[in-house]
């Protein structure tokens, strides 16, 4: 099954939480991403300033 | 004159509104799917959580950036705080005035005035350390929130010309509508003068050269020059430089409060002594519009940037607003390449790259001042240069 992936280069910014349409993502100093939510949207992946989110 | 600007940050936009209203024909190229960068704001559960920094400038209508902008006829109207600052300490909230801090550390501070010209080289933290317990806190919050550093991070001399703007200048200000009116306004700008703004449109590699080129995905463009708005750091990437070294950034977390009823209750700046968070403002007393009830935002200065730290600031945080109603909106940190500073306060490397067309501009390449009057600074040097 596919997932988004939080890669090492994650900053925290949380631009993926902010910008997250199904409320998916929690931000502690790095992403968290709550599958069960998560619809493999994209979004965030374009909303992430340091390309650290991946679809694998 | 063709100008390629790689980033739609406070920078990139800056210098593309300035340019493009002098009659250059500006080309704006942004990763991101939005321009403003780490200065505008994303509407999240009825707040305006801003990107980067706080929805503030810190020499208000008066300062750099202040002055750049009316200038260019950007229209965003920006209130001065009121009181500027205020601390806390032990509980006490106390108005920051000159009173505040006894006269043997007023003392102290202008004997290292003298003894700085003179040649002496001290960090801030060697400088505060002999100072009472309040001022060398008060140091602390104040480097903490103004850059995001610890006083063993600073030199004493790199502060001077940054306190002599704040005494020229006076204290912040908050733009109404937040960061993002003024970025939104200036791609405004841009876009009215016959500039583009691309979105989603990364830049994967920069030439030098008489006419230097931008390269993206499939294709290539030249100008006549090109500014850089990503920091010298990426910027000498970009150009294939990998072995240069640089100075470190500064990293930093952000904490956006929703809150029922307002806990600093003016427009200014509430230090906080003592403690790992080192400040907060609340900005809707000067613009309700910016969140659905009132919005608390507090910075913390990182060492690491570790998860520990941001949870030892939430704890502090949940301490200093016992009894009231409020929740906890977003917890932004800054690091790496998306740092709260590119780089740290007093190491900044000027506006030029080694070729004669290509600039660096934005918070890793500011004049000598705070934040985005800082970047406003460089900009107006890099105009200098090209008007």
């Amino acid at each position: 099954m596919k997932r988004v992936i939080v890669g090492e280069g994650c900053v925290g910014c949380a631009f993926c939480m902010l910008s997250c349409r199904f409320d998916a993502i929690e931000v502690v100093g790095k992403a968290e991403i709550d599958h069960e939510k998560c619809t493999l949207c994209r979004r965030c992946l374009l909303y992430c300033p340091v390309s650290a989110l991946v679809i694998e | 004159m063709k100008v390629g600007i790689v980033g739609a940050g406070l920078g990139g936009l800056l210098a593309g509104a300035y340019l493009s209203s002098e009659g250059f024909e500006v080309e704006i190229f942004e990763k991101l799917p939005f321009a403003g960068g780490r200065f505008t704001s994303f509407s999240y559960k009825g707040y305006e959580v801003s990107t980067g920094a706080l929805h503030m400038i810190p020499h208000g209508k008066r300062g750099p950036l202040g002055r750049i902008l009316k200038e260019i006829g950007c229209k965003v109207e920006i209130v001065d705080s009121k009181p500027e600052g205020e601390i806390l300490w032990n509980g006490e909230r106390e108005m920051l005035t000159r009173k505040s801090f006894t006269r043997l550390d007023v003392l102290k501070l202008n004997f290292e005035f003298i003894m700085n010209k003179l040649g002496r080289k001290r960090t801030l933290e060697e400088f505060a350390r002999g100072l009472s317990d309040k001022s060398y806190l008060y140091v602390r919050s104040f480097l903490g929130w103004s850059f995001s550093i610890f006083p063993d991070q600073m030199r004493f001399e790199k502060i001077v010309p940054i306190f002599r703007r704040t005494e020229l200048y006076g204290g912040p200000g908050i733009p109404v509508g937040g960061c993002k009116a003024v970025t939104e306004s200036l791609a405004e700008i841009v876009e009215s003068n016959g500039g583009r703004i691309n979105l989603r449109r990364e830049v994967r590699a920069i030439k030098s050269g008489e006419k230097p080129r931008l390269f993206f995905d499939k294709e290539e463009k030249k100008y006549d020059v090109i500014i850089s708005d990503a920091g010298h750091k990426i910027t000498s990437e970009l150009l294939g430089e990998k072995h240069y070294d640089h100075p470190p950034e500064s990293k930093g977390v952000k904490y956006t409060i929703a809150i029922d009823e307002p806990f600093i209750g003016h427009t200014g700046v509430l230090f906080v002594l003592g403690k790992n968070v080192a400040g907060m403002n609340e900005v809707t007393n000067a613009d309700d519009s910016l969140g659905r009830k009132h919005m608390l935002q507090l910075h913390q200065p990182l060492r690491d940037g570790t998860k520990a730290e941001i949870l030892h600031g939430l704890m502090e945080i949940k301490e200093i607003l016992k009894g009231y109603s409020f929740e906890i909106i977003a917890i932004q940190s800054y690091k790496g390449d998306w740092p709260v500073n590119r780089v740290m306060a007093g190491m900044d490397m000027g506006n030029r790259t080694k070729y004669d067309s290509i600039y660096v501009v934005g918070d890793g390449a500011k004049g000598d001042d705070i934040e985005v009057d800082g970047i406003a600074l460089g900009v107006e040097k890099v105009l200098e240069d090209l008007l």
